[in-house]
C-alpha cells in the first residue's frame, strides 16, 4: 500500500469532541487521491486507534483443507494471535474447527472460518488449487481473495501464494520456500512483511525474488512425549519419516540400498537392526513400487515399510527408534527439492533419536554436526557415521540427548512467543496511527 | 467515546465500503497499476523450472497459431453509437478479409508447423532425459553389485589365505 500522511487524521481523531464531518472530508480526499481502498483502510485504522473495536486479522491458506507442515505453521500462528486479534481463517475448501483440532491439536475456537470459493478451480481439470496454473492470459482468480484482504486491519498469507495482492493496512506473506519466480500476477513485494521459516528459504527469496525478507520464525514442532517416563527403552531401529514422493526426492531408495550394503558388509552387527521407512503415499506410486522391488530382491527381512500410519503410531515409532535417517536433497541440484527446513528431523530429535541427515538446505540449521547429530554428503558418509553410532551405544545416547536439547529451539512455545512478539510490536505502532 | 460519534464513523465506514464494492478492478481501488512485467532470465532457471517454462511457452504458442482476426473481437461499450460502429468495423473487416486472409492463412500454416516441430523436440528431449535417468539408475546398481562382488572376493581370498586352511 502507498504511504499516506496520516498526521491530519491523527489530529482530527485526537480532538475532543471529534468532528466527524472533518474526518469525512479527509477520508473523501484520500479516496480521490489514493483510491477508495486507502480511504477504507484509514477508517479501519482510526477505529483501532480510538479503541472502538479489537483489531481484525485474516489468515489465508489455499491449502488449509489439507494436512501439512506449512498449514500447521499458519494455524499455530492463528492460535497464538487469537487473543490479540479478532481472527478470521480464510480457506477455499471446507475445513472445520474440529478438523484443525484433530490434525494439529490446536483449539481455534476464538477464530472464525470463512470459506471463499474460487470458481476457476472448480472445473474437472483444475480441481486442485494450484497458483502455478494462473497466468496473464486469464483474469487472476485469486483477486477475490485480494479484495477480501482489504476488509481487515492485518492480512497474513500463509500459503506462498504470491498471486494474492494484499490490500489491508498491514500484510505479511509467510514463505516456506519461493516456489515460483516473479512472473504473471506476482505481488510478494507488495506485502509489508515477508516471514520466512529458515535461512535457506531466506537465501532463495533473495536469489529468486530479488529482495530480502523481514522476519525469521522457525516452524513449530511438538512431537515430544508428554512425560519423560513416556520414553520407552530404545530399540535397534533406524527410522526414516518422509512422504514417498513420486519423484523420489526424499531418497528412501538410497536409504534402502545403503542399509542392504551395511547388512552385506556387517551381517553379524546388522542382524539385530531394523530399518523402518514411515511415510504417506498414494496407492499408485511407481517410486514406492521400486523400493518394494529392491527390498524383495535383497531378501532381507529387517526392512519394514509403514505407509499412511496414524499420528499415534508414528509417536510410538519415534519412542522406540534409536537413529534417524533423512537424506532429502542428496544428489539434487534443484533447490526446491532440498529440505527447506525438516520438521520430521526435529520430531525425531524431540524423541532423543540420533539424527544422521543430508548436509544441505534447512537441515544445516537444525543439526550441529558432531554435537546434536551428524550431517552427511554421500551414502558412504552415511555408512561411516551409522557404524560409528551403532558400535558405540554411549555415543548414540549422548547424541540423542544433545539432539533433544537442540530440538527445544523449535518447539511450539518458542514459535508462538516469536509470533506474539512480532505482531504485538506491529500492533503497538498501528494503534498509534 | 461518544456513542453518536461512533455511529457516525460506522455510517461513514459503511458508505466507503459500499463504494469499494462498486469498484470493479484492484487498480482502480488503489489508483495504482499493480501488475508489472518481470523479465525471465532463462539461464537462472533450474532443470525443473526450465521444463515448466518450455511447457508453458509451447502452450501459449499453440493458442496463438491462428492470427486471423475474429469478428467477435470487435465490440463497443458505447450505449447508442456502439451498434453502428461495430457493424461498420465488421463490414470493413469482411471486405478486406478477402485480401488479408490468403496471406494470414499461410502464416497460420507456418505457425502450426513451428509449434509441431517444437513439440516434437520437447517430447524427444523428455524421452532422452528419462532414458538417461534409467541408465544412471542401472549404472548405480551395477556399481553396487560390482562393489559387493569385490568385497565377497576379498572375503573368500582372506578365508583361503587364513593359516590352517588348505
Amino acid at each position: 500500500m502507498k504511504e499516506i500522511d496520516l498526521e491530519p487524521i491523527k489530529k482530527i481523531i485526537s480532538r475532543s469532541p471529534m468532528d466527524v464531518a472533518e474526518l469525512k472530508k479527509a477520508v473523501e480526499y484520500i479516496s480521490r487521491r489514493w483510491g477508495v481502498q486507502s480511504a477504507y483502510n484509514v477508517l479501519l485504522r482510526s477505529e483501532v486507534a480510538l479503541g472502538v473495536r479489537k483489531p481484525s486479522l485474516a489468515l489465508y491458506d489455499h491449502t488449509g483443507h489439507i494436512i501439512g507442515g506449512g498449514q500447521k505453521y499458519g494455524f499455530t500462528a492463528a492460535h497464538a494471535l487469537q487473543e490479540l486479534f479478532d481472527v478470521t481463517l480464510i480457506v477455499n475448501r471446507p475445513v472445520t474447527h474440529e478438523n484443525i483440532k484433530e490434525w494439529y491439536h490446536l483449539d481455534l475456537g476464538a477464530c472464525k472460518i470463512k470459506i471463499i470459493d474460487i470458481p476457476f478451480f472448480n472445473t474437472g481439470e483444475c480441481f486442485q488449487i494450484d497458483p502455478g496454473r494462473v497466468n496473464r492470459r486469464i483474469p487472476n482468480p485469486f483477486h477475490i481473495i485480494s479484495r477480501e484482504s482489504g476488509n481487515y486491519d492485518f492480512f497474513i498469507n500463509n500459503s506462498m501464494n504470491e498471486k494474492v495482492c494484499p490490500l489491508s493496512n498491514i500484510s505479511a506473506l509467510i514463505c516456506h520456500f519461493p516456489e515460483r519466480r516473479p512472473k504473471d500476477y506476482f505481488y510478494a513485494h507488495r506485502y509489508t512483511y515477508v516471514i520466512y521459516n529458515s535461512n535457506y528459504t531466506a537465501h532463495w527469496i533473495r536469489e529468486k525474488w530479488k529482495f530480502s525478507p523481514h522476519c525469521h520464525i522457525y516452524p513449530p514442532v511438538d512431537m515430544a512425549p508428554c512425560f519423560e517416563n513416556d520414553l520407552a527403552p530404545k530399540q535397534n531401529i533406524i527410522l526414516s519419516v518422509a512422504r514417498f514422493e513420486a519423484g523420489g526426492s526424499k531418497k528412501q531408495q538410497d536409504m534402502v540400498r545403503t542399509f542392504i550394503k551395511l547388512n552385506r558388509r556387517f551381517p553379524d552387527l546388522f542382524r539385530s537392526w531394523t530399518l523402518i521407512l514411515a511415510g504417506g503415499s498414494p496407492d499408485e506410486n511407481d517410486y514406492l513400487k521400486s523400493i518394494k522391488d529392491t527390498i524383495q530382491k535383497s531378501g532381507l527381512q529387517n526392512i519394514d515399510m509403514k505407509l499412511n500410519i496414524t499420528g499415534d503410531e508414528l509417536k510410538t515409532l519415534y519412542k522406540k527408534a534409536s537413529i534417524f535417517w533423512h537424506l532429502c536433497g542428496l544428489d539434487h541440484t534443484d533447490p526446491a527439492l532440498i529440505e527447506h527446513f525438516g520438521m520430521t528431523i526435529v520430531e525425531a530429535m524431540q524423541n532423543r533419536l540420533a539424527p544422521i541427515v543430508y548436509d544441505g538446505g534447512g537441515q544445516r540449521e537444525i543439526v550441529e554436526h558432531g554435537v546434536s547429530g551428524f550431517r552427511v554428503r554421500s551414502t558412504a558418509e552415511l555408512i561411516a557415521y551409522t557404524l560409528k553410532i551403532i558400535q558405540d551405544s554411549a555415543l548414540c545416547q549422548k547424541i540423542g540427548n544433545q539432539a533433544f536439547d537442540r530440538s527445544q529451539c523449535f518447539t511450539r512455545d518458542v514459535f508462538e512467543k516469536k509470533v506474539i512478539d512480532f505482531f504485538s510490536r506491529l500492533l503497538r505502532d498501528y494503534r498509534q496511527l | 467515546m461518544d456513542e453518536d460519534i461512533q455511529k457516525e464513523i460506522d455510517g461513514l465506514k459503511q458508505e466507503i465500503y459500499r463504494q469499494k464494492e462498486q469498484v470493479h478492478g484492484i487498480d482502480e481501488l488503489l489508483k495504482d497499476r499493480i501488475d508489472k512485467d518481470f523479465p525471465v532470465d532463462l539461464w537462472e532457471l533450474s532443470e525443473r523450472e526450465l521444463d515448466n517454462e518450455m511447457g508453458n511457452r509451447l502452450s501459449f504458442l499453440n493458442d496463438d497459431i491462428d492470427t486471423r482476426p475474429d469478428v467477435h473481437s470487435i465490440s463497443s461499450h458505447r450505449r447508442w453509437l456502439g451498434k453502428p460502429i461495430v457493424w461498420f468495423k465488421r463490414l470493413i473487416m469482411k471486405i478486406t478479409g478477402f485480401y488479408t486472409n490468403s496471406l494470414l492463412e499461410k502464416q497460420r500454416q507456418f505457425n502450426a508447423q513451428t509449434v509441431m516441430f517444437h513439440l516434437a523436440a520437447f517430447i524427444r528431449s523428455r524421452r532422452n532425459e528419462r532414458e538417461i535417468k534409467e541408465l544412471e539408475d542401472k549404472l548405480k546398481t551395477l556399481e553396487e553389485d560390482y562393489e559387493f562382488v569385490c568385497e565377497e572376493l576379498q572375503r573368500l581370498k582372506n578365508e583361503r589365505n587364513r593359516p590352517g586352511t588348505d
